[in-house]
């Protein structure tokens, strides 16, 4: 793999096509067992509770027949903002401090609950990724869009343009692997005119101030990327009508339900762990 | 009998919001099943042009599609007439798959899902590309991407079909395809090109543009024969 491959890195917003249990799984009743499972382990409390939530996780993987190596390649990008946020959870967290003290220097004390919480943030980060990369891995825009169209049916009793909510949700996912992209060809721009991406080191500074020439055109770029992207639909008549196929429909079966019902009471698991 | 023209423009003019005059009265009247080049330099208008045919970009002067006139009121069903195939590849595509991509506009016109798949089946079989249905639309190389954007726009059966430099960054073989494709379909069409080659073999019109005017219109054969007219707008004969 080439420094320059960031699509590669990017494991959320990309489908895999199969045929494992996860992708036969009625997409309303996958929607509904990813956002619960997200939701518990978005609010774990306790280390146990997000242990049993990586068990949850792997399992699914497992079952889905999908390359691990891909999957933890999802997770190098944001590995570096995780360890350095995790460094600060050690310093500064409102824990109440608890001994056993494990190292100090004057002033400077760590405990073990401080290491604690930060490694909770680690891999309260790590297991979220893993779950949201699974969830488009083995989901494609349709059957995302016809899962959240029905989830927001209700609202639209209320009035509330759900169709667009929908479109929503399908170009934001469709937007990450199209920023990797962007990032890509801006930083094979710039080494083309000399600027050494792969220079390891230097400090916290000089890293930064080696990432912002990329941040400004990819911020330029992705404006414009939107724009485009919007002319391109009304070229084609999105929104000349209300109507919008349903390219597909689903019966629940009796697993589907029993599989919410599952990942439900793993959830209530997670939480109360 | 007398048939409403596909495309009507009258007076045509244009700037952009950063006050650049791109269009500076433009007339041109294309009828039913023509199908017509529009050549001219870099930065002549020949894309802002083609933006006015279904109300992308909307200047003074009148635009009429089969007798409709692109304004606001009417855009949904210009937009289902027009076909707009843009210069980028990149622009036109933004969903995941390839089926969703060309499924799109039938999508968003309503129909029902049977009629759905049987356009994308069409759409991709006059492309040549059936066998890329499922395949991810930005992994795909330049040249296939412009069929599918083609192939985007053939879904909706649209009457009048536009496209900006559909030979642009295509090998000698899948351009050569191109022209197939495109001699093989009956619809209104109005192509803006570099590539006068492609001009002589498919598109029996000629419109000559630059500085937002049109400077020229004729059969392609006549105007490809005038030398100097070609030289002072920065083309060359084929
Ligand atoms: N969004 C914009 N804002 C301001 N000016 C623009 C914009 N888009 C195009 N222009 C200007 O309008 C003029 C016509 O541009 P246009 O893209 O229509 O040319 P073109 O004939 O398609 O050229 P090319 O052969 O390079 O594609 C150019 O001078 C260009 O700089
Ligand atoms: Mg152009």
């Amino acid at each position: 793999m080439s420094e320059f491959e960031f699509l590669d890195r990017v494991t959320i917003g990309q489908y895999v096509p199969g045929v494992s249990p996860l992708h036969r799984m009625d997409p309303r009743a996958r929607l509904i067992a990813a956002l619960l499972l997200l939701t518990a382990i978005t609010f774990a409390p306790r280390p146990a509770g997000l242990g049993l939530a990586l068990l949850v996780v792997m399992t699914l993987v497992t079952l889905t027949d999908l390359p691990w190596r891909f999957l933890l390649r999802g997770l190098l990008p944001p590995l570096p903002f995780l360890l350095f946020l995790a460094v600060l959870q050690v310093f500064f967290n409102a824990q109440e401090n608890q001994p056993p003290l494990v190292a100090w220097w004057g002033v400077v004390q760590i405990y073990a609950s401080d290491l604690i919480v930060a490694g909770m943030l680690v891999l309260r980060f790590c297991v979220l990724i893993l779950g949201i990369s699974l969830l488009s891995l083995v989901t494609s825009t349709s059957e995302m869009i016809y899962g959240v169209d029905a989830l927001l049916k209700p609202l639209r009793w209320l009035r509330i343009p759900t169709q667009d909510l929908t479109m929503m949700a399908q170009v934001t996912l469709r937007f990450i692997p199209f920023m990797a992209l962007a990032a890509e060809r801006i930083v094979k721009a710039q080494a083309s005119r000399g600027v050494d991406w792969s220079a390891k080191g230097g400090n916290l500074i000089k890293r930064a101030r080696r990432i912002l020439p990329l941040l400004v055109p990819l911020f330029v770029s992705s404006l414009g990327k939107a724009e485009r992207m919007a002319l391109a639909m009304d070229a084609r008549g999105y929104g000349s009508t209300r109507r919008r196929t349903m390219m597909m429909s689903t019966r629940l079966m009796w697993t589907d339900t029993a599989a919410v019902i599952a990942c439900a009471g793993l959830a209530a698991a997670i939480i109360l762990l | 009998m007398h048939m409403t023209d596909s495309i009507e423009i009258r007076d045509l003019h244009f700037s952009y919001s950063d006050g650049h005059t791109a269009l500076r009265g433009i007339n041109l009247t294309v009828k039913p099943g023509e199908k017509l080049a529009l050549v001219g330099p870099n930065g002549a208008g020949k894309s802002t042009l083609l933006l006015h045919l279904n109300g992308i970009l909307q200047g003074k002067g009148v635009v009429r599609i089969s007798g409709l006139d692109v304004v606001p009121a009417n855009l949904g069903r210009v937009r289902a007439l027009v076909g707009l195939v843009f210069q980028s590849p990149d622009d036109q595509l933004f969903s995941p798959t390839v089926f969703d991509d060309v499924a799109f506009g039938p999508i968003y016109q309503g129909l029902p899902p049977e009629e759905v798949r049987r356009r994308v089946d069409f759409a991709l079989a006059a492309v040549h590309m059936q066998d890329y249905v499922h395949r991810v639309s930005h992994h795909l190389s330049v040249g296939e991407k412009k069929r599918i954007a083609i192939a985007t726009v053939l879904s909706m059966q649209p009457e009048v079909l536009v496209l900006d430099e559909p030979s642009a960054g295509l090998d000698p073989r899948a351009r050569r395809s191109l022209i197939h494709l495109l001699a093989e379909l009956p619809q209104t069409m109005i192509v803006a090109t570099h590539d006068l080659a492609l001009v002589r073999d498919l598109l029996p019109r000629m419109v000559v543009m630059d500085h937002g005017e049109v400077v020229a219109d004729d059969a392609t054969g006549r105007i490809l024969e005038q030398g100097d007219l070609l030289a002072e707008h920065g083309l060359e004969k084929p």
